[in-house]
């Protein structure tokens, strides 16, 4: 199932944010591999790093220091504006809330996406119906936002994240502000399309009941991975501080 | 961009009441500058054009140099094909000559210096109006020796209808002018200089008295609207030789008149300013307002992909509507108001109308339908609209997806 080159490599990142008089070690020197396929949850105390990491491999933001390269393409030195067409192209994003453009229906929120990138009307809709199907919101095609529950809200949303054939999707505490049930029901949907489609998910998460479900989990604290492990166990790096 | 279109005229209706906010101040704007601009001119082409029909004329053609020492000796050959060239220019709607002079008249023992000026009877009249001005007597009849005298020289030498005058002036190339001149009406120019100044006589009355046979010193033109005259007068000069004819507008002509016309329309120009300032500000306050409340989702369509100068089109689009959706409907409103008030001008009150009863002119309110007006105002909110877009611009180039998505 994984291949030899690495979808995303993290190499040594480092992030401090100056803002405050007293500078942020957000991430200390982070490296991580992540394949094609996987289904990877970043988990850890609040302010431990997770959503710092998940921007700077999306490309929203710059490490301090360090490289990542996606497809083996180091996107540390790219403009801002050739980002955006990177981010467009290569990344899905689910956010933990207000996702959605909310005057859009839900198929012309994902139509949206499709539009930026040039797709043809007819493959627009032709996508969009098909993505909406397989969130199991085949009935709501032309609701607004507002009219959507939250689960269904976040369901459109990773339908949207997949609608630009991205290299993989990274979805920042997607479960945050769902109920536990929308939440089981959102990580279904997300692993099946891993197991059925091969689509490579990173997520964040301090919920329990959600990383579970995920094939690695990945522990962040204080800005260092603390544990990297398969959920079968096995641990796949050392981590450089010894557990206690 | 059809789907750019849908989301900009939903995020109108998304919030409605300041939409209508916003579309009614730019409605009150367009409303008050087309009104105040077309009744503005509206109301001073009525004036101007009062006055210019009473003797000037819109344009004069002259022979070259005669406006400047107005001599007996610079006149024009009576030149049919001159003539019907000039009217062959569409916007010209009517044409006449005329012999102008200064002469010494004298009757009952009294004598004053006064234009004797001949015209062509019912041209003139049809121009001017005469007839209907005449306080006493009859118009004049070609071929005659007959005199309309201004009212302001009946009552300097008490003459009647039906009395002589003496004519005594300088002819063409040195002759003597000398002649006798029957008064056959006395006029009302409705100008007390005209009053005091001018004698009309037949054409060919007043070239035998000058001595100048199939001469005249002046062709008067008037032109289907006053906005025609700039096009005109510049077909003329290309038509006419200009080493041997001069072509005068009556900008040229009643300067004073005309200067302050133009120091009224700057005036409103800068309340006008002053007002689209204002309103500018109110719309600025409402983006504002729009950018904040909306950053949320401009920073999660950033980070999707949406590129900075994708989203800026979404919202200049937006600013675009309100304010092109104010103009129409301020428009609209003022159109049924200017086709009324150019239909049926209002009369001023007792007072004003006898104050401007000297100049002959019927003082109106009237409107101006010049589409001119509209586009000019079209002109002025898509240059505000620029503006107002340019802090929008800044912001969403400058927003970053990450630090906004925090808050
Ligand atoms: N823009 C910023 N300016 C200053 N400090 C920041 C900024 N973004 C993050 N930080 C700091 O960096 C550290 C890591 O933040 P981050 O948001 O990555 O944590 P997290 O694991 O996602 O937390 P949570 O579970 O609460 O979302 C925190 O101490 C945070 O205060
Ligand atoms: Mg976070």
């Amino acid at each position: 199932m994984k291949t030899d080159q690495p979808l995303i490599q993290a190499l040594g990142i480092h992030k401090t944010y100056n803002h405050s008089h007293v500078p942020v070690q957000a991430l200390d020197d982070v490296s991580i591999d992540i394949h094609k396929g996987e289904f990877t949850a970043i988990v850890g105390p609040s302010g431990s790093g997770k959503s710092t990491l998940l921007n700077i491999i999306g490309g929203l933001d710059h490490a301090s220091r360090g490289k990542i390269l996606i497809g083996g393409q180091d996107i540390s030195n790219l403009s801002d504006s050739d980002l955006i067409d990177f981010r467009k192209n290569n990344i899905g994003f689910v956010f933990q809330s207000f996702n959605l453009i909310p005057v859009l229906t839900a198929i012309e929120n994902i139509e949206f996406i499709m539009l930026l990138q040039g797709t043809s009307k007819a493959k627009r809709s032709k996508r969009a119906i098909e993505l909406l199907n397989a969130v199991g919101l085949g009935d709501k095609l032309h609701s607004r936002p507002n009219q959507l529950s939250g689960g269904q809200q976040q369901r459109v949303a990773v339908a949207r994240a997949l609608a630009s054939k991205p290299a993989f999707i990274l979805a920042d505490e997607p479960t945050a502000s769902l109920d536990s049930q929308s939440a089981n029901n959102l990580l279904d949907i997300m692993q099946e399309l891993n197991q059925l489609e091969q689509t490579t998910f990173i997520f964040s998460t301090h919920d329990p009941r959600v990383m579970d479900r995920a094939e690695r989990i990945i522990h962040l604290v204080d800005g260092n991975i603390e544990k990297d492990s398969y959920t079968n166990g096995n641990i796949k790096q050392p981590t450089l501080k010894q557990l206690p | 961009m059809g789907l750019l279109l849908k989301m900009a005229g939903r995020n109108l209706l998304r919030n409605r009441r300041r939409t209508l906010i916003a579309t009614a101040s730019i409605m009150f704007a367009a409303f008050f500058a087309i009104t105040m601009t077309s009744i503005q001119k509206g109301t001073w082409q009525h004036t101007i054009e009062s006055m210019l029909h009473n003797y000037t004329g819109y344009i004069q053609i002259h022979a070259l140099g005669y406006s400047e020492n107005q001599s007996i000796d610079l006149l024009l050959e009576n030149n049919i094909e001159l003539i019907k060239r000039i009217d062959q220019i569409p916007q010209v709607d009517k044409s006449m000559t005329r012999l102008e002079n200064f002469a010494l008249i004298s009757a009952k023992d009294r004598t004053k210096g006064v234009m004797i000026v001949g015209v062509e009877p019912q041209a003139a009249n049809e121009f001017s109006g005469i007839e209907a001005q005449l306080i006493e007597g009859r118009y004049l009849q070609s071929q005659s020796n007959d005199v309309i005298i201004g009212k302001n020289i009946a009552s300097n030498f008490q003459l009647n209808v039906n009395d002589t005058i003496l004519g005594i002036s300088q002819g063409y190339h040195g002759n003597n002018a000398v002649g006798k001149f029957i008064v056959c009406g006395i006029l009302d120019f409705g100008n007390p200089d005209f009053n005091s100044q001018i004698i009309l006589t037949p054409l060919s009355h007043a070239q035998s008295f000058y001595a100048a046979d199939n001469l005249y010193s002046t062709i008067v033109l008037s032109t289907k609207s006053i906005d025609d005259v700039p096009q005109v007068a510049n077909a003329l000069s290309q038509t006419l030789d200009s080493t041997m004819y001069e072509v005068r507008t009556y900008k040229e002509m009643i300067p004073s008149l005309i200067e302050v016309q133009l120091l009224d329309k700057a005036s409103s120009r800068i309340i006008l300013a002053i007002l689209y300032i204002l309103i500018g500000f109110g719309i600025l306050g409402t983006v504002l307002m729009m950018l904040h409340e909306r950053n949320f989702e401009f920073c999660v369509l950033k980070a999707i992909g949406m590129k900075s100068y994708q989203l800026f089109w979404m919202i200049f689009i937006e600013i675009l509507s309100i304010g092109f959706i104010g103009l129409i409907c301020g428009s609209l409103l003022a159109f049924p108001i200017l086709i009324y008030l150019y239909n049926f001008p209002i009369e001023l009150g007792e007072k004003i109308t006898e104050a401007y009863a000297r100049f002959n002119i019927v003082p109106l309110i009237k409107a101006s339908i010049d589409q001119t007006i509209f586009f000019e105002q079209s002109i002025i909110i898509f240059i505000m609209v620029l503006f107002i877009s340019f802090y929008p611009y800044i912001k969403i180039t400058q927003l970053d997806p990450v630090k906004g998505m925090r808050q």
